[in-house]
């Protein structure tokens, strides 16, 4: 892998060809084939709009919606009546504004103004919904796909009610429908590579982790809502101007189950899959429905009516896919990435490789004051009260080791410090500024960044681009972010890891990404929660040299709950005890150890035996 | 009582154990260690049927495992206590312990000898298990796989992300299965104390077993050590 690009132009252009060349041999077979064919076709490419509109929804955000063919709904009929004859139009939607009755514009500028529209409506929809939880989405857009149902087939007098509109002007064509699918196909492929794209990837593989790094679930959840229903609107649009006819259940719950199969069959995650699946999913729908009529196969065995055949037959390659393939025919990769990952190597040595290249932190740094400050912090859980009255002061530079038995409180400081939990009582200034109540995504951007005492890897994406998320969710551009990301792990001595898909990693790796992760940020404050558990004592070595290097490159304060004491003790010129939710001791890491309390609470008595010996 | 045969385990093709063989009488204490992605985890994720080995075999008390499903390897008797604990976060302590007892087993008496062992779990037994602290819950964990009556507890990483104060506790309890004859199989990071530990050690590095000896072999050949715990093969 190259430097400064997260694919290669290799990588770029294949998963870019060979979906259009896919559009294409449709196109193709299409044109060559009876008026029938030609037809299905047409309605093949639309639908592989919608599902592409599906698949920069679902599979960037990991979060299935059920509502996406409401807007091809509303993208159906918005175009619809903007280009009915006027003669139909006083007819079947007697109530519409004089200005859209008469409108009778143009295919391409109806489906633009659907395009918008869509994008509107579904801007506005989602700005409610995407508040709501990842569990919650499905069952709240469904909800909206019933409701469109419902307000289209009782609007009789401006949709034509549930009898629909007939003689809409049949002007999709293969070729309009298969260049709007390879604008779609590129249009989706660009925003999964953008950053903004990776932002929203990074919420699907964790989304604890992703706030951790200044990503907003709810604001890229959005944006990916509302372009998704702009092509959904686009697909509708097209698909309307195809068959000439409109029902409000054209796009209801038969035309959702099938389209989410052919996303799911292909692959959710990537747009190859989308393209694969409605393809794929199509074909073997549209052979079925011939035989349903009664055929004869291979001119020997006859086949009599069987209605509900093709159904049957889509239902078992989805349930055949999600048994054998979960993750699709493309296995959620696009077609550049199909070839097997890298070979995984063990973990390097890291002192070796820290010398190359000084990394570019992905902010410059802010004037004013330099600490972050915690005074009087409690926290209670039900009744039972984890801190009582903690201050915690950590400077810019430093570092400070935060040691304490298990269940002393320490990682419900973290979470107060980075704003996943807000305390009861007490404050938390970051360089002089309250910072109570702000998001964990805010405090990121504003300069504070943790890890996790599990990893919480993205599993799906490789290392390199993990830690580049990490520079988008502060707003850096990807072309800088990769940069940013490449010099990070340079200085962790990840490099050759770079490729590999995060998920890959064994459990003490996918910590150190983590760090990186973080790193990547351009933190003032680092917060690392047991970043040395499931290391060996050397690879632990090699992290404290690696933690030394950052404080000397970054500059910023580094705040280290950890259990390894050669760890703490070799990093930290600072150390403070905390036990049962109060601070026991703070001290240099010879004043801690000799500290009596701090043995009987913490160390134990073999600690001292050994560290004596 | 346990055998592995020539073990390779692959994932998504790419191999990561290249042929391991393990021997474990019963009654005996054996021990892994080795660098991270030295292929530790993955030998036992094979040996409890977390991921099929993609060659060798996989023998307990003379059934090949390969290819059973994780939970009839369970019930044939092997206990795994796993890395990270997993405990039951939601239920209480007693409900946890109750997961862990076999259907046909004499519960109450078991039940009556666990709590006996882990006093701390009979003090918060009505209290949910997210609310005990990760010593607490790496208690339960063992104790749950106790409870289960296996013929062999195979624990990975018992101390991780432990205390050193509560590491000490956690193997003052392992010493006393231990001393009781408990069949075990470990999984650490702490190659000194592991050595200690145990009755006989393998050190794996790159999915291959590097060296292999008794506590009185390993114990002292620092050099041995440092060449194989290094990270690097």
């Amino acid at each position: 892998m190259s430097s400064g690009r997260l694919h290669s132009p290799a990588l770029i252009a294949v998963s870019l060809l060979v979906p259009l060349a896919l559009v294409a041999l449709t196109m193709a077979v299409g044109a060559n084939g009876t008026p029938a064919l030609q037809g299905t076709v047409t309605t093949i490419l639309c639908n592989l709009i919608i599902v592409l509109g599906l698949q920069v929804f679902i599979g960037n955000s990991g979060v299935y919606s059920f509502g996406q063919l409401g807007f091809a709904s509303a993208g159906a009929y918005v175009a619809a009546l903007l280009t009915l004859p006027a003669t139909f139009a006083a007819l079947q939607t007697p109530a519409l504004p004089h200005l859209v009755a008469s409108a009778q514009l143009g295919p391409l500028l109806s489906t633009l103004i659907a395009a918008a529209a869509c994008g509107v409506l579904a801007a506005v929809v989602g700005l409610p919904l995407m508040r709501t939880s990842t569990l919650a989405i499905p069952i709240s857009t469904f909800a909206f796909l019933i409701v469109i149902y419902n307000v289209l087939a009782n609007w009789d007098r401006i949709s034509g009610g549930s009898s629909g509109l007939v003689s809409i002007p049949r002007t999709t064509g293969i070729a309009s429908a298969g260049l709007w699918a390879g604008a779609a196909v590129v249009a989706a492929l660009a925003f999964k590579w953008s950053a903004r794209g990776y932002r929203l990837q990074a919420t699907r593989e964790d989304e604890v982790a992703a706030r951790s790094l200044g990503i907003g679930v709810t604001r890229e959840r959005l944006i990916a809502f509302a372009l998704s229903g702009v092509l959904c609107g686009i697909g509708g649009a097209l698909a309307a101007h195809q068959s000439g006819v409109l029902i409000p259940t054209t796009f209801y719950f038969g035309a959702t189950v099938t389209t989410v199969t052919m996303l799911v069959v292909g692959g959710a995650r990537s747009v190859f899959g989308a393209v694969l699946g409605t393809i794929t999913v199509s074909t073997v729908n549209e052979v079925l429905r011939n035989v349903e009529g009664g055929a004869h196969l291979l001119g020997v065995v006859s086949v009599g009516r069987t209605p509900g055949l093709a159904a049957i037959g889509v239902g078992l390659i989805l349930l055949a896919t999600m048994i054998a393939m979960p993750d699709g025919l493309t296995g959620g990769r696009e077609a550049g990435g199909l070839s097997r990952g890298p070979r995984l190597r063990a973990m390097r040595p890291i002192l070796g490789s820290t010398t190359n290249g000084a990394v570019e932190p992905a902010r410059a740094e802010p004037a004013g004051g330099s600490a972050l400050c915690a005074e009087g912090v409690s926290v209670a859980f039900g009744g039972l009260r984890v801190l009582r009255g903690v201050d915690l002061t950590l400077r810019r530079g430093e570092a400070l080791g935060l040691i304490g038995p298990n269940g002393a409180g320490k990682t419900t400081l973290v979470n107060v410090l980075s704003g996943f939990l807000t305390p009861d009582t007490g404050a938390v200034s970051l360089d002089g500024v309250d910072v109570g109540g702000r998001s964990p995504a805010r405090l990121a951007r504003a300069g504070l960044t943790r890890t996790f005492q599990a990893a919480l890897p993205f599993p799906h994406l490789s290392v390199l681009e993990s830690v580049a998320v990490g520079a988008m969710g502060v707003g850096v551009g990807r072309r800088q972010a990769v940069a940013v990301a490449t010099g990070v792990l340079d200085r962790l001595g990840m490099r050759e890891q770079a490729a590999s898909r995060a998920g890959s990693l064994p459990p003490a790796s996918q910590r150190l990404l983590g760090v990186a992760r973080a790193l990547a940020t351009g933190p003032r404050y680092l917060l690392l929660d047991e970043p040395a558990a499931g290391l060996s004592e050397i690879e632990g070595e090699e992290l404290v040299a690696i933690l030394r290097g950052v404080l000397e490159d970054f500059g910023c304060g580094v705040l280290l709950i950890e259990h390894e004491m050669s760890v703490v003790m070799s990093l930290c010129p600072q150390v403070q005890v905390i036990d049962d939710g109060v601070t026991l001791r703070v001290g240099s890491p010879a004043e801690v150890q000799a500290d009596p309390a701090v043995v009987e609470a913490y160390l134990g008595s073999s600690y001292l035996a050994a560290a004596s010996a | 009582m346990l055998e592995l045969r020539g073990v390779k385990v692959a994932y998504g093709g790419v191999e990561v154990v290249h042929g391991v063989d393990l021997g474990l009488a019963a009654g005996e204490v054996v021990g892994m260690i080795g660098p991270n992605g030295a292929g530790k985890s993955s030998v036992l994720r094979a040996v409890c049927g977390l991921a099929r080995p993609s060659s060798g075999e996989v023998v307990f008390e003379g059934r090949v495992l390969n290819g059973m499903a994780p939970e009839r390897i369970a019930r044939l008797g092997l206990a795994l206590v796993p890395e990270g604990r997993h405990v039951f976060k939601s239920l209480t302590v007693a409900e946890n312990l109750r997961m862990g007892m076999r259907r046909n087993g004499n519960g109450a008496a078991a039940l009556e000898r666990t709590l006996e062992r882990f006093p701390i779990l009979r003090t918060r037994a009505g209290e949910h298990a997210d609310r005990l602290s990760g010593g607490e819950q790496q208690q339960l964990a063992i104790a749950r796989a106790l409870l289960g009556q296996p013929r062999l507890l195979i624990l990975d990483e018992p101390s991780l992300g432990l205390a050193p104060k509560t590491i000490d506790l956690i193997y003052e309890l392992l010493t006393g299965l231990r001393e009781e004859g408990t069949t075990m199989l470990l999984v650490e990071q702490n190659a000194a104390r592991t050595i200690d530990f145990c009755d006989r050690c393998l050190v794996l590095g790159a999915g291959r077993v590097r060296v292999e000896g008794r506590r009185e072999e390993l114990e002292g050949d620092s050099d041995l050590l440092h060449t194989y715990l290094g990270g690097q093969p």
